[in-house]
């Protein structure tokens, strides 16, 4: 303690607030064995304060320092003395010291696993069971009309794209081969509401369904299959979806799940793009257990019409040999994640094996399917489709 | 000893004479103390690098700044808010909040889907989840204000606030729709009665706050919003309606230019009027205020200060950038941007690891510091000067008289803030 000896005589004017009112106390410090005393302008000694718990609020380079007896004190003086301050800052161990509240970070620990996992549990739980349980009670009409309306966008969308606005292909002999095929598929579909399948005129490899039984596959698909049959297994994993009723699903699900991450972030610099980035994920992590699901259903629906379960696999691996995981123009494979064990599940519900099946189009019609295009009409006009 | 102490009564009894003069009716803002910049760049820094996780501290080390950067009376301000309790007081609310929004959220699309063939009805009724948020915010307007308070000190004595943040809340609501209602003619009556509602359950100690005054006269500042308007208006009608006037065009398309600027400038006016009139007839006991600060010194804050914080945060953000890329290109990175695109670089099938790495950070690291930068000149250049003016145009009568206020208990306002914080609800010290 030799830099208190040099501050033995020193004596500064300071104001004292005592914590239980605002009415301040013209005192004088000065310091006294180890402690500051502060003592009234009636000699009438105030307070010893201990330096080794002696605390200052604000920073010394501040003209004003309020200094408190010890962390929990509502005690006060403030002071103006830059000799004093300085012999404060020089003498005082803890002067800045913070505690930490190392129970409070434990808590805090706690809490904040606590408040992950319920979070968790509201998005990956609750709200999908509930959108789920709530998607069972929109009337088939309402869901006809949305997705007739997504069918709109979605060729909005597309025509933003390519400058054009893609078209329904409506070719009369190609549209009987797609009724055909889609009636031979959908033979043992337990259907919450008839298919409407349509060919849409866009190069992309891509089929999709959108709420309301309404399947939209892309001639770039059509071109791409080697066989009716590669065609037939994406309709009928796409069907799946519809038996399913997914993309209704996943309207309500994305509608609960958004904008719950963009709290956890909360309004921190770029956490919009953060958060949609996150609802993108979360989203692909429910389409993928959905994909799962149409996959076995598809397997059962070709193995039901007596054609080959593998075909969908087998239009997969020969998609992804080709052209790799995720170049451009492959949408199809995009979203559709690259699923373990697709190929085992599709061999083990196969009931054809290497035998002979009847195709699902005759050469003719497989012929007409694949220029369906040569007849289009605007995407607004969809009709009923063939059924 | 005794001569010191002679000394020592005279320096007292002049600063107890000074109490009813100039020196202590004031307020003021101490520039001194330790580099804002730097505080402020150090903890956005911070808060990047742990995932926006540090951001509570980062606002409690802030307010802590500015609170004891504040003076009244000579006496400075305190803030006793800590980091560690507002972000216990997030997870709370994250977790209320996750549950409310998701089921209103899923309830109006499911309403939405049920009842709504049309799909401009089922967007406009999606619009509506951020009504079932509208009374949150409020919520969190008055909640996130009591826990300001409650850690706010000044002589040691606590500030409060009165629990009442669902009367704060539905009253907000009907406010609100009044305003609404009136196309916003009406805003100043729910800024005036709002406002009151929060002072009037506001605390120094044991002394209330009381708003005096009436909705009124910020009318007055506020209906020049509709003046400019109607002139813009009735200018482009009348061009409108004589095409072939050129007078008549030039002067819609002049109203139409500076229509903007002057809703800005009205915008400020208004802000800076009603604060004024607002604390002219706030009172504490026997305690009243009244505040000088300048509209004109207003808006060139915020003009030159935008300027400054555009200006010197690109500047800075370059010249992290230059240093990065000095560095990169001593580590012989190759700057081929095209290698971020996966579509090039699936095409291309070669990956250079490192050097895909190194853009990426830097990258990141450009787009961070942009940010950081932008946050830490904001604090200096718009911040701190519109707070130092407001707190050196306040002027104090009868300030003796709050020296009479007691001690006040401490108030836990558990949730520190937390529902404004997910929310993002600005309010009003943020910072």
């Amino acid at each position: 303690m030799t830099a208190l000896a040099d501050y033995q005589k020193l004596e500064a004017v300071a104001r004292y607030f005592d914590g239980q009112s605002a009415q301040p106390t013209e005192v004088v410090l000065s310091f006294g064995g180890r402690s500051l005393v502060i003592v009234g302008l009636d000699d009438r000694a105030i307070a010893h304060w201990p330096l080794a718990t002696l605390r200052s609020l604000g920073d010394p380079s501040e003209s004003v320092v309020q200094l408190v007896p010890d962390p929990t004190s509502d005690e006060r003086v403030v002071l103006e003395d830059r000799e004093m301050i300085e012999a404060v800052t020089h003498v005082c161990p803890n002067l800045y010291h913070r505690e930490v509240d190392k129970p409070g970070l434990r808590r805090a620990a706690l809490w904040g696993l606590g408040a992950l996992a319920s979070v968790a549990v509201i998005l990956l739980v609750l709200i999908p069971t509930l959108a789920d349980q709530l998607a069972e009670y929109i009337p088939p009409e309402r869901e006809q009309a949305l997705g007739d309306a997504v069918a709109d966008q979605l060729g909005d969308l597309l025509g933003a794209q390519t400058a054009t606005r893609p078209a329904l292909c409506t070719e009369a002999t190609g549209s009987t081969a797609l009724t055909l095929m889609t009636r031979r598929v959908s033979a043992s579909a337990d259907l919450p509401y008839p298919l409407k399948v349509n060919v849409l005129n866009s190069g992309l490899v891509n089929a999709v369904t959108l709420p309301g039984g309404r399947i939209l596959i892309f001639r770039g698909l059509i071109d791409e299959a080697d066989s009716p049959e590669e065609v037939a297994g994406v309709l009928a994993h796409e069907i799946g979806h519809v038996i399913n009723r997914d993309p209704t699903r996943g309207v309500l699900r994305s509608a609960g799940t958004a904008g719950i991450i963009g709290l956890l972030l909360g309004d921190f610099f770029g956490a919009t793009v953060m958060a949609a980035a996150s609802d993108a994920v979360l989203n692909a992590s429910h389409q993928r257990e959905a994909e799962t699901l149409a996959d076995e259903l598809a397997y059962e629906l070709m193995g039901e019409a007596g054609l080959p379960a593998t075909a969908l696999a087998d239009f997969f691996e020969k998609m992804r040999a080709e052209h790799g995981e995720s170049s451009g123009p492959l949408k199809y494979l995009a979203s559709h994640p690259a699923l373990s064990g697709r190929a085992e599940r599709a061999a083990a519900a196969d009931r054809i094996g290497n035998g002979t099946f009847v195709p699902v189009l005759l050469d003719r019609d497989w012929l007409a399917l694949q220029n369906i295009c040569d007849v289009e009409s605007d995407i607004d006009t969809l009709t009923d489709g063939p059924r | 000893m005794t001569d010191f102490h002679e000394q020592a009564a005279q320096i007292a009894q002049k600063h107890v004479a000074d109490e009813s003069t100039e020196r202590d009716q004031r307020a003021s803002y101490d520039m001194g103390g330790p580099s804002l910049f730097w505080l402020a760049l150090k903890l956005v820094a911070l808060a990047v690098i742990t995932l926006g996780v540090y951001r509570f501290w980062m606002t409690t080390h802030l307010r802590r700044h500015y609170w004891s950067s504040i003076r009244l009376g000579g006496d400075p301000f305190e803030y006793t808010g800590t980091g560690l309790e507002k972000l216990l007081g997030f997870l709370i609310a994250l977790v209320i909040l996750a549950v409310y929004l998701g089921i209103i959220n899923l309830t109006l699309t499911f309403a939405g889907l049920f009842s709504l063939d049309d799909p401009w009805e089922l967007q406009i009724m999606l619009q509506l989840s951020f009504f079932a948020a509208l009374p949150l915010i409020y919520f969190a307007t008055y909640r996130a204000r009591r826990y300001i308070l409650a850690r706010t000190r000044w002589r040691g004595i606590r500030f409060g606030m009165d629990q009442d943040a669902w009367g704060y809340t539905w009253r907000a609501l009907l406010l609100t729709l009044i305003s609404f209602l009136t196309l916003g003619l009406l805003y100043p009556y729910q800024h005036f009665m709002l406002e009151k509602y929060k002072w009037d359950r506001s605390w120094f100690g044991t002394i209330k706050f009381e708003q005096g005054g009436s909705w009124k006269e910020l009318f007055g500042y506020w209906v020049w919003f509709y003046i400019v308007g109607a002139l813009v208006v009735a200018a482009i009608a009348a061009a409108a309606i004589n095409p072939e006037n050129p007078a008549a065009i030039t002067v819609a398309t002049a109203l139409g230019m500076f229509g903007y600027l002057a809703i800005f400038l009205i915008g400020i006016r208004y802000q800076v009027a009603a604060f004024r009139y607002l604390w002219g007839h706030k009172t504490l006991g026997q305690t009243s205020f009244s505040n000088r600060i300048d509209t004109g010194e207003v808006i060139g804050i915020y003009i030159g200060g935008s300027m400054a914080v555009s200006m010197l945060t690109l500047l800075s953000a370059l010249a992290v950038g230059g240093i990065l890329a000095g560095i990169l290109l001593a580590l012989g990175v190759d700057f081929d941007f095209s290698q971020l695109d996966p579509e090039t670089l699936a095409a291309s099938g070669s990956v250079d690891v490192f050097s895909r790495v190194a853009l990426i950070v830097t990258v990141v690291i450009a787009y961070v510091s942009l940010i950081g930068f932008a946050i830490a000149y904001n604090q200096i250049f718009i911040v701190r000067p519109i707070l130092r003016r407001k707190a050196d145009g306040m002027e104090v009568a009868n300030l003796a008289a709050a020296a009479s206020s007691q001690q006040r208990t401490h108030d836990e306002a558990a949730e520190a803030g937390g529902f404004a914080d997910a929310l993002g609800v600005d309010v009003g010290a943020g910072f």
